[in-house]
């Protein structure tokens, strides 16, 4: 058979026989008895549709069998589908929904075969809607559109019924939610509006529900349990029949009604909140709090809130504690650091090292660790501390690691203290003592903890310490050299054993000397020394400070020969009597070219005093040296913004108060270095 | 310049070259395409000459005290109610005559043993009493400010002092420890004067703000004794208006 012998076949005649095979698909579909197509079946269709749409114009019949198309599937569903659906409810209407569904896409399968021929030239050529989409379309305008509420009404129902506890037909909704992502055909639009948002909506409601009975029956962490567990399966119900776009949509608006509406409620509850819970150590419901809010927005600021003020106040009680009894204030540095690692724990692994609780921690401690107990700076306690850690005979019998660790601890809580330059003047002049009387234990522990600080504070805050250390190591080298010197030149041996620490100046407190007439043989001692360290360096100054001096003298009295160990002042003044038995109190101040002051002992000045005076003026300098360090390079500049400056450059070394600093400023102006700007007031210049 | 005679004292003249001076700064500051060493060049041309004046000066005055005769008569011959410049000009010449030695302070402490730093303050407040008189409405409760805290300064440096000498701090405690005024140094005590910068603030001061204190710039850069005084002012002045003097006492 060749083209031009074809028959032309009408479009009634055409469509009679089409409309066989769509009846018989119906049959199938509806479960009558009728066999399966047979490729010969199924061929002849296509051929049909196929001559019907080659045939030369006005028999060309595409338009027709497109529109053919989709009537045969409005002319079902109309005659079938919605009858049957439209008497079902519940659980029925979604089964008999699902079962429409999958014939339907059956019967879009088998038509669009049959078809076939129009999407491939007609369709494509006029860009209409591809066979598939029709089909589908005409279920989505009849069935969907209709029945959507329906069915979505009824899903929710399951879901409720589902949250209280009951057995429902999990594949069911999931098949059923199939069809609202399908229906999009690549659009999540009728899922995320048929749906998605009543469920939302609902969902919202019940938990809202829950939520205000739990939070008036149950204690804090009743309820954190309950909210973690609704959280978990609402989780798992979105894995197993819902799209998986709907989870953090589902769990957030859980969170909402179930924390965030009612976490001051719950965080405050008052045997059972969050201050209760830190209270007694409630590490596990701690971190389950933490888990919930860090879910919530914002949620974790008043957790935060609650630690800060928690250990705020235990700090707080410490310093108080201190302050009452006299004894604890030794202890209290102790107390602090357990303190610390107690809650630097908390912030590690209940709230998992959120940045957020180490600035809790950190502002919490920065309150009491400044507020000085009794009298005392922290600075001054923390620099006791160390000493106590370090001097020879401490109160601390540790193992080095573990001393390794307090001095790493102790450290760490400087951090905390504004007043670093107090802590450095009080710690250098307890490392003076340690170095210059042989108390400290052990040199690399000294070392250590320098290398600690310097790294925290920088090395301009080391330096001088770093220094006396130095000084003490080089002068023992110094002293086996000098020894070395006498035995090479016993003709300029004193004959007493002399021990000299040369220190450099700087980095020292500053030691009182006076012009004390030496003994002889103690003369004779400096001179050989000095003697000595000249032919080791030129153009260095000796200065000698007998008051940290100490002698061994050997007294030979009556009864037997004593050692006195005493001070290089009071050997002096011995030594005087082995020329004469008897001297009046004016004759040896005369003859050691002392005053009273040095003679008669008087009560030490209150050191601590005097180091703050100190510290304080330190302070001046650095405040001034530091504006017009600023100013230098900014020649001008606000105010304001001078003084944040400023604050900013001092910070690591301590707290400037804005009225030292505007003192500081009005003494520049008034000393040229500074005028303010003619025009602004407000306004400084910088006077080269 | 010294068209004076030998032994003359004549404030109108003075008055006439100090506004000269002024005036002469002021020009090289708003002449245009100036340079930087000119300009710094003229005015330690013009401080110089101030210098020379302030000399002159006092080589011709014989009492301090003179001095407010003198401003009084001068002030009475100057019409200051009309030109604020004028008026900021005689102010500042009122600053000029009350410093000695080219100071920048209205100061008469000279040596480092010296605890009476009144005499410098109630030498300043004179001068504000009559130059600032009808011009600031917290004239009399700024006076007054100043001329206490100098007592309270002298006060708790005497209380430093004998604490140091007994070596106990008895707990004088209360308000003026409170007030910032207990760990005061002898040097800064001694440093208790007021500097010209502090005194053309005061004028800066008195022109911006109200009886109430509106107007007052707490981020502003104010001298400290301001910033004192308006805290003072909200501490005890604003609830004993009617009768200051007693609660005043009640400080101590």
């Amino acid at each position: 058979m060749t083209m031009s012998e074809r028959k032309t076949i009408d479009l009634e005649q055409g469509w009679e026989f089409m409309q066989k095979g769509v009846t018989k698909l119906k049959n199938i579909l509806e479960g009558l008895p009728e066999p399966q197509f047979s490729s010969e079946d199924y061929m002849m269709l296509y051929t049909t549709i196929y001559n019907m749409c080659t045939q030369k114009p006005p028999h060309d019949y595409s338009q027709q069998l497109y529109d053919k198309y989709r009537e045969s599937f409005e002319e079902y569903i109309t005659s079938t589908v919605l009858p049957s659906l439209r008497e079902k409810h519940d659980e029925f209407i979604l089964r008999e929904l699902v079962k429409r569904w999958a014939n339907h896409k059956v019967m879009v399968r088998w038509l669009s075969r049959f078809f076939y021929y129009l999407d491939r030239y007609f369709i494509a050529r006029r860009s209409l809607p591809p066979l598939n989409e029709v089909g589908l379309t005409c279920f989505r305008e009849l069935v969907y559109q209709e029945l959507n509420a329906k069915v979505r009404d009824a899903v929710i129902s399951l879901i409720d019924q589902e949250r209280e506890g009951e057995q429902i037909d999990r594949a069911l909704l999931k098949n059923v939610l199939d069809i609202f992502v399908e229906i999009g055909m690549g659009q999540m639009d009728y899922y995320e509006n048929d749906f998605e948002a009543a469920m939302l909506k609902a969902t919202a409601a019940y938990y809202s529900r829950k939520a205000s009975n739990w939070i008036l029956d149950d204690s804090c962490p009743d309820y954190m349990l309950k909210a973690e567990e609704c959280l978990k399966r609402e989780k798992d119900r979105v894995s197993h029949y819902m799209h998986s776009s709907s989870e953090p949509k589902l769990l957030e608006k859980v969170q909402h009604e179930l924390l965030a509406v009612c976490a001051t409620r719950l965080l405050d509850k008052e045997h059972s909140g969050c201050h209760a819970l830190l209270r007694d150590d409630k590490v596990e419901d701690l971190s389950r709090m933490f888990r919930l809010f860090s879910k919530i927005p914002r949620g974790l600021e008043p957790v935060s809130s609650i630690f800060k003020q928690h250990v705020t106040a235990e700090g707080t009680a410490l310093v108080k504690h201190a302050e009452d009894a006299a004894s604890s204030k030794k202890v209290f540095v102790r107390k602090v650091i357990e303190l610390h690692d107690k809650y630097l724990a908390y912030v590690n692994d209940c709230f998992q090292n959120h940045t957020l609780f180490h600035k809790a921690l950190k502002e919490a401690f920065e309150v009491f660790c400044n507020k000085g107990v009794a009298g005392s700076p922290s600075a001054e306690l923390l620099a006791t501390f160390c000493d106590n850690i370090l001097k020879k005979g401490g109160n601390e019998k540790l193992s080095d690691e573990a001393i390794e660790e307090m001095l790493e601890k102790v450290v760490k809580l400087l951090a905390y203290i504004s007043d670093k330059d107090l802590f450095a003047e009080f710690y250098r002049k307890k490392l003076a003592r340690r170095l210059l009387f042989d108390k400290s234990a052990n040199d690399d522990h000294e070392r250590s903890i320098l290398t600690k600080l310097k790294q925290q504070c920088g090395g301009q805050f080391t330096s001088k310490m770093e220094g006396m250390v130095t000084d003490l190591t080089l002068a023992r080298e110094n002293q086996t050299n000098f020894e070395e010197y006498l035995s090479n030149n016993p003709n300029v041996n004193p004959g007493i054993d002399l021990t000299v620490t040369v220190l450099t100046t700087g980095f020292w407190p500053s030691y009182k000397s006076f012009d004390l007439n030496l003994p002889a043989e103690m003369v004779k001692c400096v001179e050989v020394f000095r003697d000595f360290y000249q032919t080791k360096t030129k153009h260095r100054k000796l200065t000698w400070i007998y008051s940290l001096g100490t002698c061994n003298l050997l007294g030979k009295f009556e009864p037997k020969t004593m050692e006195l160990i005493v001070t290089t002042y009071q050997a002096s003044a011995l030594l005087l009597f082995n020329s004469l038995d008897r001297l009046s109190y004016s004759e040896i101040m005369t003859q050691l070219n002392l005053t009273d002051d040095d003679v008669i002992p008087l009560p030490p000045v209150d050191e601590k005093k005097k180091v703050i005076e100190d510290v304080d003026k330190d302070r001046r300098y650095a405040i001034d040296a530091s504006i017009v360090r600023i100013m230098k390079s900014r020649k001008v500049l606000g105010h304001q913004q001078l003084v944040m400056e400023c604050v900013e450059q001092l910070g690591r070394m301590f707290k400037p108060d804005f009225k030292a600093i505007k003192k500081r400023i009005e003494d520049l102006i008034t000393r040229d270095y500074l005028e303010r700007d003619k025009e602004n007031p407000n306004v400084f210049r910088y006077l080269a | 310049m010294d068209s004076l005679g030998p032994n003359r004292f004549d404030i109108f003249e003075i008055y006439r070259q100090f506004c000269e001076l002024r005036r002469g700064d002021t020009y090289v500051c708003g002449e245009e395409g100036y340079r930087q060493d000119e300009e710094s060049q003229r005015a330690k041309y013009s401080r110089d000459r101030l210098n020379q004046l302030l000399k002159m000066v006092e080589s011709r005055m014989h009492t301090r005290t003179a001095i407010f005769d003198e401003l009084h008569k001068l002030m009475i011959q100057l019409d200051l109610t009309v030109d604020f410049s004028e008026f900021s000009c005689f102010y500042d010449f009122v600053f000029f005559m009350c410093r000695e030695n080219g100071q920048k302070n209205i100061s008469k402490l000279s040596h480092a043993n010296s605890l009476d730093a009144n005499a410098s303050i109630s030498r300043a407040v004179a001068a504000w009493r009559l130059v600032l008189a009808g011009r600031f409405r917290l004239l009399d409760k700024w006076c007054n400010f100043v001329e206490l805290k100098a007592i309270l300064l002298q006060f708790s440096f005497w209380l430093k002092y004998s604490c140091l000498i007994s070596g106990t701090y008895f707990d004088m405690g209360m308000e003026i420890w409170h007030y910032g005024y207990g760990d005061m140094a002898l040097q800064e005590y001694q440093r208790h004067n007021i500097s010209e910068d502090t005194w053309q603030q005061v004028l800066a001061f008195s022109r911006c703000v109200h009886e109430n204190l509106e107007g007052y710039d707490p981020e502003g850069a104010w001298p400290v004794l301001i910033d004192d005084f308006v805290e003072h002012m909200y501490r005890f002045a604003f609830y004993t208006l009617h009768d200051r003097k007693e609660n005043l006492m009640a400080i101590f």
